[in-house]
């Protein structure tokens, strides 16, 4: 069975894992848009300007 | 059948012709990429987003300042103003109008300020077909130099209740 | 009642199919057609408001059907139809039962108990705020707890899909890796669990925000937070439905995958990327700078886009190669001529193609870089773009899937094969012309979500260039045919589903 697996290319056996796809699905637009987006939002400055 | 599993070894190499198409897919995808980038630091005609929040409130106040400030005029009861050249023009989004109606002279830059002090409005400059979401609370702040002279309109193309499609604008370039 | 945990074989695919999974594909899907026959008719008011010729609806009910439509097209159609993908592409091609059907009736009922609520709140004028429901615009309070609980159906749905993958892994229904259809769901599945995410995580402060308990929600944020579920769910809907051309090349002319590696490496290309997306409805907001929009919108240097176009040599790809297996051999096209035209599921999956990717997909690009947002964002043009991806493409390819679906999972005979091969040409001529006059009008400035671009009771006056009024009427014009083509789609599976002939057990009839 280990033998097996061997000749089983990595990247096949990496796409079998459904897991690993999932936790990348996750991070990768969590961080990118979702994080990043929120902090720009939260640290935009705010205006105290009262006239032209 | 691709609702059967697939052999044992199924991680082999692409033949010749998907290897092909691959390659110029990505190739143009990197020169789309290219583009964006490019455009956006060697194009003349971005949003210049300069981040600033601004409360509805304290927007009101700079608005009518504004207005009370250059105001030429009237038209269907909303203000005409005229700006002096290269001034800060605030223009307001509200149910449903698009206050004031501004009056600005061609080949003269202008810093924009557009928000809104209810809901969301959107900003289509017609005829030349220039669209803004405004958002409360934020300033959209854009630079505009108009290049050619005439009466320009403003649409409002984000939904914002029963009087939406009442919500016109406008501008005049002299 | 009959044991749940009955099974047959399929005479067609020798697949083993568990009764409990096929009452639940059953009762989603049939759900699913109820809610496009709900949204069809708003489709048609609503095309016909438009149209300044009829000018159909008042004011106040066309932003309440123009909500209805979008919500119950966008929303409960589609997701119902792929709960019940999700639930096939598990249980069925892996051979398995599905895990925990007690839980995904549960599932099932929130999703329609939310639906209900919803269009309850629509209909009645309590939430006229579009499917977007941007806030500070606000709906009565129920209207969000219908959208939480519809999206907590789902989500558990999604965890049922994921569980029968593990369950049939478990109890080893299938052997090596899970064939490509199922991977490709697997994919939908991922993006669609970060979807939900998003929903929850944007509408329950706006739910608590509409009943007083938070006073101020940041307007831009929401935009953020809401679009990793509105467009992030029109990825679910991409996947999906690129899944589905998979399945009807095999069921229409036996496709097999040319290469599995290239095919499933495009699905993970998906799963890594397509979710950055959403940016490209904030190309023009405030704020948010120009470096998160362009990272975004680019799906990290456009490598989900490359993914579509890897879907879209690979998919006539097998079919070229399984029809030339047949000996359709002669010249470049034989192979494409000799094809089975006259059944709805080939010209259903290649008109789901094209629409998708040649009006969809090229303008959904083109209009996500900064400049030609500013040109299209909040256009009839954008209305025009996704009604070639999600209207053309993903319902045109789950319409064809429903003619395979009838025969194979629900055991019926189909009734009027030739309606239901026509409807799939008249439905794709409509929403051709449909989209053409949307782009058309849109492109001039036509606004979209507009109850009168004749601006007869504007403050100031303004009107639009006659060419805006000739591509609005085209627009109309596609949408009576459209529409058309939808309501034979309804008939005909509704009276095959109910009272289509009973197969027998070992009936090896396909259509
Ligand atoms: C059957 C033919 C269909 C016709 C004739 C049709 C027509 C229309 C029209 C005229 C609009 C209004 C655009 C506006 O005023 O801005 C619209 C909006 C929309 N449609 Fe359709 N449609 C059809 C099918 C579908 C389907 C199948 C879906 C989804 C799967 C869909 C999703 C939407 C969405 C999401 C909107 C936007 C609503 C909004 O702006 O909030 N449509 N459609
Ligand atoms: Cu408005
Ligand atoms: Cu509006």
């Amino acid at each position: 069975m280990a033998e097996e697996k061997d000749k089983i290319s990595a990247w096949q056996l990496m796409f079998d894992d459904i897991s690993l796809l999932f936790l990348l699905g996750m991070v990768i637009p969590t961080v990118l848009y979702l994080l990043w987006g929120v902090m720009e939002y939260a640290n935009a400055p705010i205006a105290t300007i009262t006239g032209p | 059948m691709s609702i059967m599993s697939p052999e044992k070894y199924w991680w082999k190499p692409a033949d010749l012709q998907e290897k092909i198409w691959i390659t110029i897919a990505m190739l143009w995808c990197l020169v789309l990429t290219i583009m964006m980038f490019g455009w956006h630091f060697f194009g003349t005609q971005n949003p210049s987003i300069e981040p600033l929040k601004i409360t509805p409130e304290n927007y009101r106040t700079v608005s009518e300042a504004f207005i009370a400030k250059y105001k030429v005029g009237e038209e269907a009861g909303i203000p005409i103003v005229a700006p002096p050249d290269g001034a800060d023009v605030y223009l307001r989004a509200q149910m449903w109008n698009w206050t004031p109606i501004l009056k600005l002279k061609k080949g003269v830059n202008y810093k924009f300020h557009i928000s809104s002090v209810d809901l969301m409005h959107g900003f289509s400059l017609m005829p030349i077909v220039m669209n803004f979401q405004i958002v409360p609370g934020h300033d959209n702040i854009l630079n505009m130099t108009p290049t050619s002279t005439g009466t320009f309109h403003i649409l409002c193309n984000e939904f914002c209740g029963i009087g939406h499609h009442t919500m016109i604008g406008k501008i005049i370039v002299i | 009642m009959s044991n749940e945990l009955d099974v047959r074989t399929c005479p067609i695919t020798g697949k083993k199919v568990f009764k409990n999974a096929q009452n639940l594909i059953w009762i989603n899907a049939v759900t699913a057609v109820v809610f496009i026959l709900i949204g069809g008719i708003m489709a048609f008011t609503v095309a016909m408001t438009r149209w300044p010729a009829v000018h159909l609806l008042s004011a106040d009910m066309f932003y309440r059907f123009l909500t209805a439509h979008g919500f119950n097209m966008l929303i409960f159609w589609i997701v119902f139809f792929e709960i019940a993908g999700l639930y096939f592409g598990s249980a069925v091609l892996l051979n398995s039962r599905l895990a925990a059907p007690r839980l995904a009736w549960f599932a099932y009922i929130l999703m329609l108990v939310g639906a209900i609520i919803v269009d309850i709140m629509i209909f009645t004028g309590k939430a006229t705020v579009m499917f977007t429901s941007y806030v500070p615009l606000k709906a009565d309070p129920l209207y969000y707890v219908g959208v939480i609980l519809f999206a907590v159906g789902a989500l558990i749905g999604c965890a049922i899909f994921f569980g029968t993958l593990a369950v049939a892994k478990a109890e080893k229904t299938y052997e090596g890796s899970v064939p490509l259809v199922t991977f490709g769901l697997s994919a939908a599945a991922i993006i669609a669990v970060w979807t939900l995410a998003c929903g929850a995580i944007i509408y329950i402060p706006t739910f608590l925000w509409s009943i007083g308990l938070i006073q101020n929600l940041d307007a831009a944020m929401y935009r953020l937070i809401f679009w990793g579920l509105g467009h992030a769910s029109q990825q679910i809907n991409v996947t999906a439905m690129v899944s589905v051309w998979y399945l009807l090349a095999t069921l229409t002319v036996g496709a097999k995958p040319v290469n599995e590696k290239i095919c499933r490496s495009a699905f993970v290309l998906y799963i890594l990327f397509i979710n950055l997306a959403p940016e490209h409805h904030l190309l023009t907001d405030p704020t948010l700078s120009p470096w998160h929009k362009m990272v975004n919108t680019s799906y990290m240097m456009y490598l989900a886009v490359l993914a579509s176009m890897i879907h879209a040599l690979a998919i006539p790809m097998t079919a070229e190669v399984a029809q030339r297996k047949k000996g359709y051999t002669k010249g470049m096209f034989e192979w494409l001529t000799k094809a089975p035209w006259n059944e709805p599921g080939f010209p259903a999956m290649i008109f789901s193609l094209i629409l998708f990717g040649f009006i969809g997909g090229i303008t959904g690009v083109t209009y996500g870089t900064e400049q030609l947002s500013i040109k299209s964002h909040n256009t009839w043009a954008l209305t025009g773009h996704y009604h070639g991806t999600v209207v053309g493409g993903t319902t045109l390819a789950f319409m064809g899937l429903t003619y395979y679906v009838i025969p194979l999972i629900f055991r019926r005979n189909l009734i009027g094969k030739k309606w239901a091969t026509a409807q799939v040409y008249i439905y794709a001529i409509g929403i051709t012309l449909l989209t053409i006059g949307m782009g058309g009008a849109g492109t001039l400035g036509s606004p979209r979500r507009h109850w009168d671009v004749t601006f007869a009771d504007a403050i100031i006056p303004f009107s639009f260039d006659p060419t805006v009024i000739l591509f609005t009427t085209i627009a109309a014009i596609g949408g009576l045919i459209a529409v058309t083509g939808g309501a034979i789609y309804v008939g005909v599976s509704v009276l095959s589903v109910f009272f289509g002939r009973k197969l027998a057990p070992n009936e090896a009839k396909l259509l």
